[in-house]
């Protein structure tokens, strides 16, 4: 069960259990990939070479609105009501767009798998000291009175879940963001809930609250409603981890 | 922007480098000038809406809420003037931070 993000001196934390980091990483590895304009750099429907120049420069020869409506909404128009100004905005504009949103992504991803590591560390780590303990405490009468005493201690806490390898294990489950990573996150979070959001045909603020009801519904059901609870109650919650991290970040105050 | 840096440092040393801020301002706002517009939508969170318009605006606090309140209540609200140059780069900003905007000349 996740905890909301908060500011400390570490940095801008939450914790997130294993489950809702797999989830979150999948989803944002998902979105960069619709966002990923392939090898060449630009999708060029003529397969001729594009100018060297303008790939350079970021120009997307043939920079049309994305069929797909979520990857629209994250590659919007520039113009309500001139096609022309639209389309050379996205020339000039989108594939940059395209690998800073991307970038962004990767970021959120590469805390998380962090994140990952350490649990496994904190787990091996917890693992190792249990059966140094079983051999401490066969190896104990020749020590002298003391030693075995506290490793009783220890067990006893370790099975109450208050003891120190308990306690490392669920620290790992802890993400650590520095003010770039969060404002990586940030986005991405956005992005990711634009992207879900789209795809449950969430367009105005009714559907909001129609997708909000859904969410909270308890279980039970099967197939295709399923797929929607699930959907909202996964969209639900990154609004609920949004709505922490900005508050977290504005939280350390604007220069 | 990069033709004001050039005509300054071109300046004979008796005149005056800067002219008063009211002047440059006069001089360098275009006649019609372009504005960018932020578009209301239920996904964006009204918290991290206003903290866009603070973060890359630079707006104070009261500045940044009433503007997301304006997006909010009126499903849309100017969120910067000049040039056409410059609305293209708050368009392209807003963009990458998920919000949905558009430029265009003002009437």
């Amino acid at each position: 069960m996740a905890t909301r993000f908060t500011r400390s001196r570490r940095g801008i934390t939450a914790r997130l259990d294993a489950g809702e980091r797999e989830v979150l990483r999948s989803l944002m590895g998902d979105v960069a990939a619709m966002l990923d304009p392939g090898p060449s750099g630009a999708p060029d429907p003529d397969g001729a070479e594009q100018d060297p120049l303008e790939l350079m420069l970021g120009i997307t020869e043939e920079a049309v609105r994305p069929e797909d409506p979520a990857l629209a909404r994250l590659l919007p128009d520039a113009s309500r009501d001139d096609d022309d100004v639209s389309a050379e905005f996205r020339r000039y504009t989108e594939a940059g767009l395209r690998a800073r949103k991307s970038h962004a992504l990767h970021v959120a991803v590469a805390t998380l798998v962090a994140a990952d590591e350490a649990e496994a560390a904190a787990e091996k780590l917890a693992a190792e000291r249990d059966a140094d303990e079983a051999d401490d405490e066969n190896a104990a009468a020749p020590r002298g009175p003391a030693a075995p005493a506290l490793a009783i201690v220890g067990a006893l806490a370790r099975r109450a879940g208050t003891g120190r390898g308990a306690s490392a294990a669920s620290r790992a489950g802890t993400l650590v963001l520095d003010e770039a990573q969060a404002t990586a996150w940030m986005t991405a979070l956005n992005d990711v809930r634009l992207v879900v959001a789209e795809r449950m045909g969430l367009r105005t603020d009714e559907d909001a609250t129609r997708v909000a009801a859904i969410a909270s519904r308890p279980g039970a059901a099967s197939g295709e409603e399923a797929t929607t609870v699930w959907l909202a109650s996964v969209y639900d919650f990154l609004t609920w981890l949004q709505e922490t991290l900005v508050g977290a970040v504005a939280s350390g105050g604007y220069r | 922007m990069s033709h004001r840096e050039v005509s300054a440092s071109a300046a004979p040393a008796e005149a005056p480098v800067r002219a008063p801020e009211e002047e440059r301002a006069a001089l360098t706002t275009p006649a019609v000038p372009w504005v960018t517009l932020v578009w209301n939508d239920p996904v964006n969170l009204m918290s991290y809406v206003a903290h866009v318009f603070r973060t890359y605006f630079g707006h104070s606090r009261a500045t940044s809420e009433k503007l997301m309140r304006q997006v909010h209540e009126n499903g849309r609200a100017v969120v910067s003037t000049g040039t056409r140059e410059e609305m293209e780069r708050d368009t392209e900003a807003m963009h990458g931070y998920g919000l949905w905007a558009t430029f265009r000349k003002d009437d």
